[in-house]
């Protein structure tokens, strides 16, 4: 586990994949990108479909989508929202029920059951940023800019989502209260 | 200890990913640009005839990430049959998030069904299920994301393929519904919607009336399941390559201020691309 400090002042991701075209960044990031979303929304097919469509965006900007800083980060943000959008548009339909009593897993995540239980029982504020910490790898001040959000809102729900996460994990030793 | 999982999901769950067709995903992204470029020269084109100025999208900056939408208008709440509030609403007739949704807007007294529709039949304390069941007259109106057409008279159901019929064969599908007789309008809708559309006048028999209600004329991924009864204005719609079906329904003799509502959400209809 990194210290805190660290964490918070994390060295620069590398952008290695700004300025290439979808393609490469589809080989380097698609298996990412759909791990993290699942991770988010709980719903394999949910997530697959969900960064499928942050693709087809990025191919619908054409040659302009080489000028993005930051190719994944792009994709995971348009997929988070249209994740948002959809959410709040089938909210009062009747088949929402059925996708969330049917909530497909990645086939052969057997063993990791447990803990895409658990992030599905967490707030998704929470679920979000233990994603993108997590699975991306991103630090406090890069998920702030990612988010839109504070520092210090980042880093009270890590640290409340790492809390939750290791109660329902049955990790108790990992609760640390005193904790920013 | 739940760090160190939370890490091993991440890296180990990568390997459990199957690659898509990534073919598929640059054909659909390509068209999704060519409907944006159509929009963008059709809304200049507006302008322009305007005598304003003339509008071209030659941005070369960096595209900016999908925003979570503001919601400035009510989620159409789907075939809930409780009383919609006067206003204007978003109904949302295709899964593809990067399709059209559209707005129509509702006056006072009118019903969520899969689209809204209004009818008589109310008592004090009844619910408006129980008003339907007796009323002597109905209006409504919907936008549908076709995939599929009745072939047969009473067809129960009608599949979704999840293949988008074209505009000309979804005119071609409605015009042969058994059980109807068609009357086509090539200029019917003109300027309704701000697209090209096709005005099909469905009237039914006598068996097709008899069993409206209980049969299904058009297969859809969302708001599909209608049992629509009583005459049809089938409205074939083509907004920038995808089609959709807009259908206003008359049962009985509802009073020409219904009528008159009904044209006035048929009119406050607009289809709306994603962002």
């Amino acid at each position: 586990m990194p210290e805190w400090d660290t964490l918070v002042a994390g060295p620069e991701q590398q952008t290695a994949l700004a300025g290439v075209d979808v393609a490469q960044v589809f080989a380097a990031s698609y298996r990412k990108l759909v791990v993290q979303l699942y991770g988010i929304v709980g719903n394999a097919s949910e997530a697959e479909d969900l960064v499928q469509e942050a693709f087809v965006r990025a191919y619908a900007a054409g040659p302009r989508f080489t000028r993005v800083d930051n190719p994944e980060a792009w994709l995971r943000t348009t997929a988070v929202n249209l994740y948002r959008n959809r959410w709040r548009k089938m909210r009062n339909f009747a088949r929402i029920k059925h996708r969330l009593v049917e909530a497909p897993d990645l086939p052969g995540i057997d063993a990791n059951i447990e803990v895409v239980d658990a992030l599905r029982r967490l707030p998704e504020n929470q679920r979000v940023v233990l994603v993108l910490h997590y699975f991306a790898d991103r630090q406090v001040h890069q998920i702030a800019e990612e988010l839109g959000i504070a520092e210090g809102t980042v880093k009270s729900r890590l640290s409340r989502g790492r809390d939750a996460l290791a109660v329902l994990l049955g990790d108790v030793d990992d609760v640390e209260g005193g904790r920013p | 200890m739940s760090e160190q999982r939370l890490r091993d999901l991440g890296r180990e769950a990568e390997e459990l990913v199957d690659l898509p067709d990534l073919g598929s995903l640059q054909r659909r992204g390509r068209a999704l640009r060519l409907r944006r470029q159509v929009a963008v020269v059709g809304a200049a084109a507006v302008v322009a005839t305007a005598g304003v100025f003339l509008f071209q999208d030659r941005s070369t900056d960096a595209p900016q990430p999908a925003t979570p939408r503001s919601e400035p208008y009510t989620v159409y709440p789907g075939a809930q049959m409780q009383d919609l509030e006067a206003g204007t609403y978003e109904l949302t007739p295709s899964r593809d998030g990067t399709e059209p949704t559209v707005l129509l807007t509702v006056p006072d007294g009118w019903n969520s069904w899969e689209g809204p529709n209004r009818f008589d039949g109310h008592r004090a304390g009844d619910s408006n299920e129980e008003a339907l069941a007796r009323s002597t007259w109905v209006v409504g109106v919907t936008v549908l994301d076709v995939q599929g057409v009745a072939t047969e008279r009473c067809q129960p159901t009608v599949g979704a393929t999840g293949i988008e019929m074209t505009y000309h064969q979804t005119i071609r599908a409605v015009r042969d519904i058994p059980g109807y007789e068609a009357t086509v309008d090539r200029a019917g809708g003109s300027g309704l919607f701000g697209h090209p559309s096709t005005l099909i006048r469905l009237t039914p028999d006598a068996a097709q009336q008899a069993c409206a209600r209980d049969s299904q004329l058009f297969g859809t991924d969302t708001n599909g399941g209608v049992g629509l009864r009583g005459d049809l204005d089938v409205y074939v719609v083509d907004v920038e390559g995808l089609t959709y079906v807009v259908v206003a329904n008359e049962v009985g003799s509802p009073p020409q201020a219904m009528r008159d509502e009904l044209a006035g959400i048929l009119a406050s209809v607009e289809f709306v691309q994603p962002d």
